[in-house]
């Protein structure tokens, strides 16, 4: 019996010794390094805890998010912060249209309390969902990839579909029609190749190998009526570079801009959007589907001379009624002139902006490490000031959110290889908020991630088409073929 | 003395196994186990451990890369091989034992060791498959002993089937279906609720497949799960799987064989134990056949030494002969490490142009890692990463973890490119490094060099591979023009980048190519001296009429090149000229150029 009241005695000391070590606390007037960098960023009022972990230090900690009247008290025993949800919605109602202080202090004898920091909240809400492909940054490698979907509200992740269903071949270039989960369509390249036309719960494949074009559709854009999907044909290749800069150059050498019509199966294509001394690609519509915009660059022999490729933002004017191509190119960035190269040109679902991405030469800007976004507001021409979303590593692909006030895009900042993603708050006039990385459950999630995340896709919901259905459709529906014309 | 207990006498069988497991797994598979090993990595990190848990499936594979870290050195995969065998056998022995209690049944807890022996060396499997085979085991187990009525029994047994599922995959059928069959066998009344479990297990099943948790229907319901998913499962699976319902249904009936007095009984007994040793003995050595293939064993070897440097060692190996153009593009490497392409290219059986630049537009993962190699040895980062960066690729899709050996290599070509990409991605890979057993170590001695552009500069290795960088961007654009090779500048790892394009040039008998090369190398002042150049400039002199004054060429190697061709030209219509030639002229590349193909050459 005395043992055990002297064990007693020594558990109360150590635990007394374990809460009173904490000492005296250094104050510092310096923020606290995170990771990710969540300090002065805008977040909309729906988007997941933002969770993050200080950098360097793994020790115990304490942070207090504070926002007008509403407070959570977060503990990490190493450095690393997960929100509890309940706190962070109630804190996030809070703070819609405002700030949230987050107060940081490590614990222990040399505990320090930083300087606090703010988080933006912005009451413009983000769609609930988005979808991407995970594919290895880099290189041929067709391993294991697949397209998901994310509730950017929580950190549930969904496969879309996922190769190792569907024979390991490559999935690519998903796309909705105006943010639409119902209306979406993939390619699928080697096992049961074929474009993956997902409309209503209906899936259609299709396979979009004519004679006269010069390969399968490739990189897509839905007109908003739904009824036509703008395509390029590519002939594309890659090539690895000794280069420490860019290591590896996909070009095409041929390239032609098509249109697709649901209803007709058919595709079809004007002169001017299929030359044989140009390279035409990335067509994207505007949102009133009265306008097809697309890249257009002078050939040049490749791959002798990549560099030389610049890539013009050109458009024409769009028919939907009578599904007839204008005739009239304009072009609203001259690469001749300008000598820089545009790719992936997208305009705001509310006909504001144009967001694309610029440099230095060809047309796959993700492996350029001076490609970087920019922005156009399309009311009066006016170039928008994009240096609070770029880098000095890679920006590419980027899409609009339904209401227009966010843009998510691929960045290479962290470590020049891997693409992760990023959102920006986009206000009325275009100014463009600090960008956060897209929020993980694990603050070091990143940190051991090895794949990239490609074409992030802003949908309105959830892709409710089962990946089985998916997968099923590929194998045992026959591809239904296409005709081809050229306008006249 | 001889008067043991029952635990003594198991003890020693069980040692003895165990013994004889351990010898056979490192005297004929050692070099089988690293060569796994390179294809899993276990990270310290509890956060990766349970996000990799949290998944279905993943407890056992977790569990698979915690074992397959130890596998680094022959003798240590082959005594955790053995181990798992012997525990493989311990618990089938003692469950069987419980089951029916001196059933003599020593060859159904043979039966699944024997099943699972060659998978162990099975470059497709995963080693989540035993694991989980165990689990699986180890759950009918502790059904056998535990006793209950039979709805509470089976509803646990359902629970039970559906978190083994949830941890270890399909291993639940398996297990559901032997409790069922085992229940049937002892014919209890309310045997029928041990359909629950078999349900329970399918229902996880349909689940895991409508989640997509395991891709296709096939891998969700059967052993494929545990195989390579772009391979077609090796038998042996299936049969491991098929060992345990079998086990259960046939324990009983053979005890009662052992039981019976009868001589008709005994004889019966003796037939099938003789049919169950012809069943073993005909798998083990169609087994044999397929896992136990010389070159495939001197391949591991090589594999084995390369990834510790140690190519004076792969040099001597392949002085006995190599059997295929993976060991001479192994031997070919080495060369190149230790400087001596040039000079001995050509003195043992080369493979054509394939030796040195093995074909890989297919991306065969199997290629990567001595592609990587040879291109690190060639001073060419792009290929060495790219090709690393492939194989680690195969790896994460494989078996859902690195590759170790790539991410190294991919530290040391990402330093090498240096930059603010170069330096990020390398310390991404060293801090995961850092997080393993035995790659930690050689991971940190690069954290010196990460922001630190001197100290990479500095370093001989690392230095000369970013100062050839230049180089290989030379040698592409040569492929167009050759005398842009004068472009190239002189640093440690020139040499190699030469050599492995003349040499390429050589063995692909392009004569016009090399002598083109050579010209655009002598401009830039990076030519490496090697008789075989000489001799090849002499040939395309004799053949082109071309005077090759200018070369450099020494009066020896002249007066050699004139006996060959006088010696051949006097023997021309010899049948066994290429022969005879090889006594005096093997190992050069006169006879080379002549011969290749019809005679092996002679050692110099």
């Amino acid at each position: 019996m005395r043992r055990i009241r002297i064990y007693f005695v020594m558990l109360a000391l150590s635990a007394l010794c374990a809460c009173g070590g904490e000492g005296a606390v250094t104050v510092s007037d310096t923020a606290p390094r995170i990771f990710p960098d969540y300090a002065g960023v805008t977040l909309p009022v729906n988007i997941a805890p933002p969770n993050f972990r200080l950098e360097g230090i793994h020790a115990r900690a304490r942070a207090t998010l504070e926002a007008d009247g509403e407070r959570i008290v977060v503990s990490a025993r190493d450095g690393a912060f997960r929100l509890p949800r309940r706190g962070w919605r109630r804190l996030c109602a809070a703070a819609a249209g405002g700030e949230i202080t987050v107060t940081v202090e490590t614990l222990g004898r040399d505990g320090i309390r930083y300087a606090p920091f703010v988080i933006r909240v912005s009451e413009d809400a983000v769609d609930p969902y988005m979808v991407y492909r995970l594919i290895e940054p880099g290189y041929e490698t067709w391993g294991e990839m697949g397209i998901y979907q994310r509730c950017l509200e929580s950190y549930r992740e969904d496969p879309v579909i996922e190769t190792s269903s569907a024979g390991y071949g490559c999935v690519n270039c998903h796309t909705f029609c105006a943010h639409d989960p119902d209306m979406m369509l993939f390619h699928m390249r080697q096992a049961h190749p074929g474009t993956m036309l997902l409309r209503g719960g209906r899936i259609e494949r299709l396979n979009t190998a004519t004679s006269g074009t010069l390969s399968p559709a490739v990189y897509p854009s839905w007109h908003p009526s739904g009824r036509y999907i703008a395509f390029s044909v590519n002939t594309t290749k890659l090539i690895t570079l000794p280069d420490g800069n860019n290591r590896v150059e996909v070009f095409d050498s041929a390239s032609d801009v098509v249109v697709y019509d649901t209803e007709r199966h058919e595709i079809f294509t004007a002169p001017h959007l299929s030359r044989g001394d140009r390279f035409e690609t990335f067509p994207s519509f505007s949102p009133a589907g009265d306008r097809l915009y697309f890249c257009s660059a002078d050939s040049v022999e490749m791959p002798a001379r990549y560099k030389d490729a610049h890539y013009s933002l050109c458009s024409v004017a769009f028919d939907a009624a009578s599904g007839r191509i204008g005739t009239e190119v304009d072009t609203l960035y001259n690469a001749r002139t300008a000598g820089r190269s545009v790719s992936f040109p997208r305009v705001s679902p509310d006909g504001a902006f144009m967001l694309y991405a610029l440099s230095d030469y060809g047309s796959f800007s993700i492996w350029h490490r001076d490609a970087d976004l920019r922005m156009v507001d399309l009311r009066n021409g006016r170039e928008v000031e994009t240096a609070a979303i770029n880098s000095p590593e890679a920006e590419s692909y980027h899409s609009w959110s339904s209401n227009s006030r966010w843009v998510l895009f691929n960045s290479r900042r962290i470590d020049g290889l891997y693409t992760h993603v990023y959102m920006a708050h986009v206000a009325e006039d275009g100014t463009l908020s600090k960008p956060f990385l897209l929020p993980q459950r694990d603050p070091d999630f990143y940190r051991t991630f090895m794949k990239s995340y490609n074409i992030p896709e802003f949908v309105r919901g959830r892709v409710s088409v089962p990946q089985r259905k998916i997968v099923s459709a590929a194998e045992d529906n026959e591809a239904a073929g296409v005709v081809f014309r050229v306008q006249e | 003395m001889f008067n043991m207990s029952k635990r003594t006498r198991s003890a020693l069988l069980w040692a003895g196994c165990f013994t004889a497991l351990f010898l056979y797994m490192y005297l004929r598979h050692g070099y089988a186990f690293p060569f796994i090993e390179q294809n899993r990595m276990f990270m310290w990190d509890g956060g990766w451990i349970l996000r990799r848990a949290a998944e279905c499936g993943g407890a056992a594979a977790v569990a698979r890369d915690f074992l397959l870290q130890f596998f680094v050195e022959p003798w240590s995969g082959a005594l955790l091989a053995a181990l798992l065998l012997t525990l493989t056998a311990v618990a089938v022995q003692r469950t069987l034992e419980r089951v029916e209690p001196g059933n003599g049944a020593l060859l159904l807890w043979l039966a699944p060791v024997a099943a699972q022996m060659f998978l162990l060396v099975d470059y497709d499997y995963r080693y989540e498959g035993i694991v989980a085979w165990l689990a699986a085991w180890g759950l009918f187990s502790l059904f056998v002993r535990v006793g209950g009525g039979a709805a509470v029994r089976a509803v646990s047994a359902s629970a039970a089937a559906a978190a083994l599922y949830w941890l270890a995959g399909p291993a639940a059928i398996a297990f559901a279906v032997t409790l069922f069959v085992y229940e049937l066998r002892r014919g209890e009344k309310g045997r029928l609720w041990y359909l629950l479990p078999v349900a329970a297990a399918l229902a996880m099943t349909v689940a895991a497949y409508g989640c997509g948790w395991y891709g296709t229907l096939r891998r969700a319901f059967t052993p494929a799960a545990y195989y390579n998913p772009m391979a077609e499962p090796a038998a042996w699976a299936w049969a491991a799987w098929a060992a345990m319902p079998l086990a259960a249904a046939a324990v009983r009936p053979l005890a009662m064989l052992c039981r019976g007095a009868a001589a008709r009984r005994r004889a019966a007994v003796v037939a099938v134990e003789a049919a169950a040793v012809a069943a073993i003995a005909a798998a083990a050595a169609r087994g044999a056949r397929y896992y136990m293939q010389e070159d495939t064993r001197l391949f591991e070897r090589l594999d084995y030494l390369m990834r510790r440097g140690a190519w004076d060692e792969v040099i001597d190996e392949c002085a006995a002969g190599t059997h295929n153009t993976l060991h001479c593009f192994i031997l070919n490497t080495a060369l190149l490490e230790r400087d001596e392409l040039a000079g001995r290219a050509f003195t043992f059986p080369q493979a054509g142009l394939e030796g040195l630049s093995i074909d890989w537009s297919d991306n065969n993962p199997f290629l990567f890692p001595m592609l990587s190699d040879m291109y690190y040895a060639a001073g060419n980062v792009s290929i060495a990463q790219e090709t690393a960066f492939k194989k680690n690729s195969e790896a994460l899709a494989v078996n859902g973890s690195c590759n170790p050996r790539m991410l190294l290599r991919l530290v040391q070509t990402a330093v090498a490119t240096g930059g603010h990409s170069g330096y990020a991605t390398a310390e991404k890979y060293i801090s995961m490094l850092e997080r393993t057993l035995f790659y930690r170590r050689e991971a940190s001695s690069y954290r010196r060099f990460l922001w630190n552009d001197r100290a990479v500069e500095a370093d001989a290795r690392l230095g000369a591979e970013r100062a050839n960088m230049a180089n290989i961007a030379v040698v592409y654009a040569a492929e167009r023009d050759a005398a842009l090779l004068a472009g190239l500048h002189p640093n440690a790892l020139a040499g190699r980048t030469v050599d492995h394009l003349l040499v390429g040039r050589l063995l692909n008998r392009d004569l016009e190519g090399f002598r083109a090369a050579v010209d655009g190398c002598r401009a830039g002042g990076v030519m490496p001296s090697a008789e075989c150049y000489g001799e090849a400039l002499l040939i395309y002199g004799a053949m082109t009429g071309h005077d090759m004054a200018g070369y450099g060429i020494s009066e020896e190697t002249r007066r050699r090149f004139l006996a060959f061709q006088s010696f051949a030209a006097e023997n021309y219509s010899r049948n066994d000229l290429a022969a005879i030639m090889r006594r005096t002229y093997g190992g050069t590349y006169m006879y080379y150029y002549m011969f290749a193909g019809e005679e092996p050459a002679g050692k110099r």
